[in-house]
């Protein structure tokens, strides 16, 4: 560092002097303690997991469901077909 | 027995009473780190919005892997930090997929309620030394937030960003090299 001939002293200072700890809004602070240790509360993260998992279920059940549908008319209308 | 000592084995008991679920020692961990990730955020993104968006969702990361937190000793921090910066990457991907406003070009914004005893020359400085820092690499900032907003110290620094304490010494000195050159830069 002193064969580059920088003082960092300098600019360290400079930098403690400019660098502070801003503070986070209290009622911020207060409002996501609330929606985090509220009894009952089911954080953002898993609710999303939640509901990425009911709907591959809910369209899992459609599609089989639509399948199903579509099979049957077409097994159905096959002997019609025949003169 | 020393206070600190005291004060390091009550944290450890709780700590380890949070990761067995106990709802009420993890918010005195939220309680004893909010402030720190919530600066560390602010500094990484420029903007309260997004400091307050992501600094709540890791403590939702937090609280829903608790359980599987492995205590070795670490401080805590060290493990919210690193959520904290994962979360911050993926937010710069995300904007530069957006193409969006460049995040360097994005203002950063001081307000005199989150700054104790501001002033408009104080605050002109924070904007103008934010500026050349966040033209650094993301590990040089976060290098600089963690030693002068947190005050850490090297050790410390070293565990959070996964790295040896002579790799944090050796950044450190490249950093303020860079720092000083972009500074110098803009003077002349």
């Amino acid at each position: 560092m002193k064969a580059e001939g920088f003082n960092s002293g300098q600019l360290e200072n400079e930098l403690k002097k400019r660098f502070i700890r801003v503070q986070p809004d209290e009622n911020f602070v207060r409002r996501l303690s609330q929606r985090l240790f509220e009894k009952g509360s089911i954080s953002l993260e898993s609710s999303s997991k939640l509901l990425y998992i009911l709907f591959l279920i809910i369209f899992g059940f459609l599609s089989g469901y639509l399948i199903v549908w579509v099979l049957k008319k077409v097994f159905r209308t096959k002997p019609k077909d025949i003169p | 027995m020393s206070n600190n000592e005291n004060q390091e084995i009550s944290m450890d008991d709780v700590l380890n009473k949070a990761i067995k679920g106990d709802l009420e020692a993890f918010s005195v961990l939220y309680r004893e780190n909010v402030q720190r990730i919530y600066a560390y955020i602010y500094y990484r993104t420029g903007n309260k919005h997004d400091a307050e968006d992501l600094t709540a969702r890791v403590f939702q990361r937090a609280l829903s892997h608790i359980q599987k937190y492995e205590n070795k000793g670490v401080p805590f921090s060290a493990w919210l930090y690193r959520i904290a910066h994962n979360l911050i990457a993926n937010w710069h991907r995300d904007r530069s997929r957006k193409k969006e406003v460049s995040i360097d070009e994005t203002p950063m914004e001081i307000s005199s309620a989150e700054i104790p005893e501001s002033s408009v020359i104080r605050d002109q400085e924070i904007v103008e030394l934010m500026g050349y820092v966040r033209t650094l690499p993301a590990d040089r900032q976060t290098l600089l937030i963690l030693k002068f907003v947190d005050d850490l110290t090297n050790i410390e620094i070293a565990s959070i960003m996964g790295k040896s304490e002579g790799a944090i010494k050796s950044l450190y000195h490249r950093t303020l090299l860079q720092l000083r050159d972009r500074m110098n830069e803009d003077k002349k």
